[in-house]
């Protein structure tokens, strides 16, 4: 019997993978360790590895799919080996239900809504009902009803079989997965001459819900407040002399925000439901565009570390986020996050809120702004505008707005962002 | 003109005349408070009004006796009055109102009263009543009660086929029955000599035999004569008997319908031949006091003053009984699905 | 004690028995009296209960079924013959309009203790305007109450029922029923009540829901699957306004697969009614979509060729059923 790969869980919250690109055909020879195919998921590419030694029999689950965690990607064998689709009904790939982790949703199984291949399962009502009542996991289940809908029998049967069958196979508790979310509808969009159709996948999907999220559910108010950055200007230039380093405007920015945020914990909450959650920390979300899409690492304890060390850690993750080698945990626990859209002259914007986070602020570009000074004379001077979203559940205008101020004359004082 | 001249309405009693006259106002009074209430809103849906036609219906009515049964149109209100109706229960059914006649599940087009006015209804299908009345004859005839029926309707339920129909059955089986027609020349908007063949409507009788008379419906004793004729025609087992009574519409088809589709003349006709007016010309010359003819009109606006007090202070329907009345029997099943 | 009658001898005996018994009761409707209805229904009734009480009516269907109503409304319990349920159209508004309304909108002053019966149905070779099931829009309208017999002791027991009924009931008799003789209970108090379905057959592979004429269909139907190994229960409705849903929901939570068979006009049938019910509150039992086996979406033809496809024969059920299980 030929191994199965399946899709791995990478991260605590992950409930789907992409299959992004196949690095072994079938027909490739693999030995343990050797990578197999590429997993975008959750924001991040993964490589998966082959557990077993042997011969890439067949791939199940095309490029571009999506995969719930622990579904059905491959079979590794010996070649001529028969792989578990070939015989459905002798070998069900329904597992047993006590496979589950202790992680497994206690009430009814959860029934997945999309087969090993992706595709919408074809099952009667009685036969879904039936298979959460008995735990019976029916992707796989060939249905003998017209065309191939699984009836209660076919769920019956698997059942039986899964009773009877020895021990179930070690890696395989498709049942215990998570649900997988349903896509979201398709409007059948008609397609004109010259478009292309490219699905949704990856990053791209991650970003999509994510942000659909936050928008819909946040009642939200972006407030623009002006800041005078000249002086922060001669700051940076003033620092590059001394100490040898170019730091950027950015750096400056989380700086402040950082040293800010510790002054007010108003700022550093979280929705959840009913609760309130006031958050100890001041770890700063560090939104990085990516060709993808984009990605928020995050600098924690930020207010502990001096410039030096936050501009390194800054540059760090942005680096590895482009070279998507983040680790989950390093894109997760943020209170509040930072958007930079300065460098490319944008204005001003309407950042949204990287949730659970309260608030985000959004950096501007620095444009040149005519002036009169205390006598009337005409002055030149910099300026900079930050647009700070905020949940309105949590936090009110002025709430912010203090915060906004305080964050705006630290600015105009550069010397105060390091005292 | 000072001059009394002895003409033929004396030989009925001055008491009989002023019941006429008072069944006219408070007709008159209902409708106008109706009209009033519907105006400010106070009413759903749309109500239909008997001005220029309570003439015709306080005599016709004053025939009826407590035993016979009718049937009404979408224009009813005066048949409610003039039959003794509860004003009161008539304008909260206006109102859509709980302690209306009909529990507020009719309105103004579909007033009924079985138990006390023996009134089958007024109905919102024209033409349906002629089949109802027919139906309602033909039971008296296998009961062998003494009831009449009597059948309300206007000029232009006489092109329905019902009419036709039932006519033609009622002659041949000679059921107890009187068609009263108060043709006011308009079917909404249509003048009925534009659709209609025939002169007069009750004519088309004769094509099943059956007797008729055309009268003034703005001179109640007019009335009053021709139905006394057709009501006893009819009790006694001689068969069905059709009046048409000549009347005017003073208001559009419906209340807050301008009607500017009738030449101006109608009105003027109307006007000068106001059976209200008329009549209390006609009393006066009786001898009755104009202080007594105002006090009947005093008396008609507090009636219905209270009418409306009543019916504007009573309760709605309960929203759970939307259902209630569908079945007598299994109501529940029935409507669940 | 039973005897063997043909159904339109139990209608008969139905209609009789309630005469005798309620004065009250009259008959109206074309050739009811001299000739004693073309099928024989009211023969020896205008003998027997005079002119009176046995009316025969010239062709004015909305005219008599208005004064049934009337009559109705006055306390008569009047039973009307439309000679074919195609008919209704010319007297839609006293049975729609009128007899299904009146006790609602007079605030339920009033009940309209009326039937109407009406021979339906295909097979007859009578085209477009004569043989159609016209069910669906007869349960449209509420405030009437629907029965469809399929044999003779149904059709006496429901008919009697039906005169007893305080609200108006329609009651159809497919027309090909008329001659079949069946057995039916001697015992003058029989009824078969309004709203009680009948498990034909018992079954547990799926239920076939019908009424009338359909319903012998379906037990040949039945009888053929079982020689298949296939076992379906067999529902008569009988009644279709009340339905009775409880039978419904006991054979579909037992067999989780439906089909419902009926010689209308598929669409907007009474049997799309039904499936749409079992749609919205049975989803969960059902094994399989609900299948609707009707008539086509045509005229009824006339020559026997061509009407002969356009109602379910027993065929038609074994191969819907056999689609349905996917066998």
């Amino acid at each position: 019997m030929a191994h199965e790969v399946l899709m791995p869980q990478l991260g605590l919250t992950m409930e789907e993978g992409t299959v992004s690109q196949w690095i072994k055909h079938e027909g490739d020879e693999v030995k343990t360790g050797d990578v197999i195919v590429e997993i975008t998921t959750d924001k991040l590419t993964n490589e998966v590895a082959s557990e077993f030694d042997g011969v890439l029999l067949k791939i199940v689950a095309q490029e571009g799919e999506d995969i719930p965690v622990k579904g059905l990607l491959a079979y590794i064998g010996q070649p001529g080996e028969a792989v578990g689709g070939d015989a459905p009904a002798a070998a069900p790939a329904a597992p047993a239900a006590e496979a589950a982790p202790a992680a497994a949703p206690a009430a009814a199984a959860p029934a997945p809504v999309a087969a090993a291949n992706g595709a919408r399962i074809r099952i009667s009502p009685l036969a879904r009902k039936t298979a959460a009542k008995l735990g019976v996991d029916y992707s796989s289940i060939v249905g003998t009803g017209t065309s191939g809908r699984i009836r209660q029998a076919d769920i019956l049967a698997a059942a039986e079989a899964q009773k009877n069958a020895p021990a179930a196979p070690a890696a395989a508790p498709a049942a215990a997965a998570p649900t997988a979310k349903p896509a979201a509808k398709e409007a059948g969009l008609d397609l004109m001459e010259g478009d292309t159709v490219v699905k949704l996948t990856g990053m791209r999907k991650v970003v999509a819900e994510r942000m659909l999220a936050s928008h819909t559910e946040i009642p939200c108010v972006t407030q623009n407040i002006k800041v005078d950055v000249t002086e922060l200007m001669k700051f940076r230039k003033m620092l590059l002399a001394e100490t040898g380093r170019k730091y950027s405007v950015n750096d400056l920015i989380l700086k402040a925000t950082a040293k800010c945020l510790k002054n007010h914990p108003e700022m550093r909450v979280s929705f959840d439901g009913n609760r309130i959650i006031q958050r100890a920390h001041v770890n700063i979300g560090m939104a990085v565009a990516l060709d993808a899409g984009l990605i928020t690492p995050v600098i924690r304890d930020a207010d502990k570390m001096g410039l030096e060390e936050l501009a390194d850690t800054a540059k760090d993750l942005a680096t590895r986020a482009k070279e998507n080698k983040l680790l989950p945990e390093e894109y997760k626990g943020s209170t509040i996050t930072v958007t930079n859209l300065g460098m490319f002259g944008i204005e001003t914007f309407t950042p949204i809120i990287n949730q659970p986070d309260a608030a985000i602020i959004g950096v501007c570009a620095t444009e040149n702004e005519l002036d009169l000074d205390d006598e009337g004379n005409l002055i030149k001077k910099q300026v900079m505008r930050l647009s700070v979203t905020l949940d309105h559940r949590l936090l009110d205008g002025a709430v912010v707005a203090k915060f906004e101020m305080d964050l705006r004359d630290m600015l105009q004082n550069p010397m105060s962002i390091l005292l | 003109m000072a001059t009394k001249k002895k003409n033929s309405e004396e030989k009925y009693s001055k008491d009989l005349l002023l019941g006429f006259y008072q069944t006219m106002v408070r007709i008159r009074a209902f409708e106008e408070h109706a009209a009033e209430c519907f105006t400010k809103g106070m009413l759903a849906g749309n109500i239909h009004l008997s001005i220029g036609q309570e003439a015709a219906e306080a005599g016709a009515f004053a025939t009826i006796q407590p035993q016979d049964y009718f049937t009404s149109t979408h224009r009813g209100h005066g048949h409610v009055i003039a039959r003794g109706g509860d004003p009161k229960l008539a304008m909260a059914e206006l109102f859509g109102k709980r302690t209306g006649y009909c529990k507020g599940k009719g309105g103004s087009m579909h007033i009924a009263d079985m138990a006390k006015m023996n009134h089958l209804g007024a109905n919102g299908i024209v033409g349906a009543g002629q089949a109802i009345s027919a139906g309602s004859a033909l039971a008296s005839k296998i009961m062998k009660d003494d009831a009449v029926t009597v059948g309300c309707f206007g000029d232009s339920s006489t092109n329905e086929g019902t009419f036709h129909e039932s006519l033609n059955m009622a002659a041949t089986w000679k059921l107890p029955m009187v068609w009263f027609i108060e043709n006011n020349c308009y079917g909404v908007s249509t003048e009925i000599h534009r659709v209609t063949n025939t002169p007069d409507l009750a004519t088309r009788a004769a094509a099943y035999d059956v007797p008729f008379a055309v009268v003034d419906g703005t001179d109640p004793v007019a009335v009053y004569e021709a139905m006394t004729t057709a009501m006893d025609h009819a009790r006694s087992g001689k068969g069905p008997y059709v009046v048409e009574a000549k009347v005017y519409r003073y208001q559009g088809h419906y209340c807050g319908d301008p009607a500017v589709y009738r030449p101006a003349e109608y009105m003027e006709n109307a006007l000068a031949n106001d059976g209200i007016e008329k009549l209390g010309k006609r009393l006066m010359d009786m001898g009755v006091k104009e202080e007594e003819l105002e006090a009947i009109k005093q008396a008609a606006q507090a009636e219905m003053d209270e009418a409306v007090k009543f019916a504007d202070e009573s309760p709605y329907p309960d929203p759970s009984e939307v259902t209630d009345d569908m079945y007598t029997a299994d109501n529940e099943r029935c409507v669940a699905r | 004690m039973s005897k063997k009658i043909t159904v339109s001898k139990a209608i008969r005996e139905g209609l009789l028995e309630e005469m005798r018994r309620d004065d009250k009761m009259f008959i109206m409707g074309e050739d009811m009296a001299v000739m004693g209805n073309v099928f024989a229904v009211t023969t020896g009734f205008l003998d027997e209960f005079g002119p009176d009480r046995v009316i025969d009516t010239p062709i004015s269907e909305e005219g008599f079924c208005g004064m049934a109503v009337g009559a109705a409304m006055r306390g008569m319990h009047p039973c009307v013959e439309l000679m074919y349920d195609d008919f209704i159209t010319v007297c839609a508004d006293p049975i729609f309009n009128q007899a299904a309304k009146l006790k609602y909108m007079s605030g339920g002053q009033c009940s309209i203790p009326m039937v109407l019966r009406m021979p339906m149905g295909s097979g007859r070779r009578n085209a477009g305007q004569h043989s159609q099931s016209l069910e669906g829009m007869v349960c449209h309208f509420p405030g009437l109450k629907v029965v469809a017999p399929c044999s003779a002791a149904d059709a006496k027991g429901l008919i009697k029922s039906a005169m007893r009924d305080p609200d108006p009931v329609v009651v159809f008799e497919h027309k090909l029923l008329y001659a079949k003789k069946e057995e039916i209970p001697e015992d003058e108090d029989y009824l078969v009540p309004i709203g009680k379905a009948n498990v034909k057959r018992e079954g547990k592979d799926l239920t076939i829901i019908t009424w009338s004429r359909e319903v012998n269909f379906s037990m040949e139907a039945a009888e053929k699957l079982a020689a298949e190994g296939i076992d379906v229960e067999v529902l008569d409705l009988r009644t279709l306004v009340p339905i009775d849903w409880d039978a419904i929901k006991a054979s579909v939570s037992k067999t989780h697969n439906v089909i419902i068979v009926s010689e209308e006009v598929k669409r907007g049938s009474y049997a799309g009614e039904i499936s749409a019910q079992i749609a919205e509150e049975l989803f969960d039992e059902l094994d399989a979509p609900v299948e609707r086996v009707c008539g086509l979406n045509i005229v009824s033809p006339f020559s026997p060729v061509l009407e002969d496809q356009n109602f379910p024969h027993p065929d038609d059920i074994v191969k819907a059923v056999k689609r349905v299980l996917n066998k």
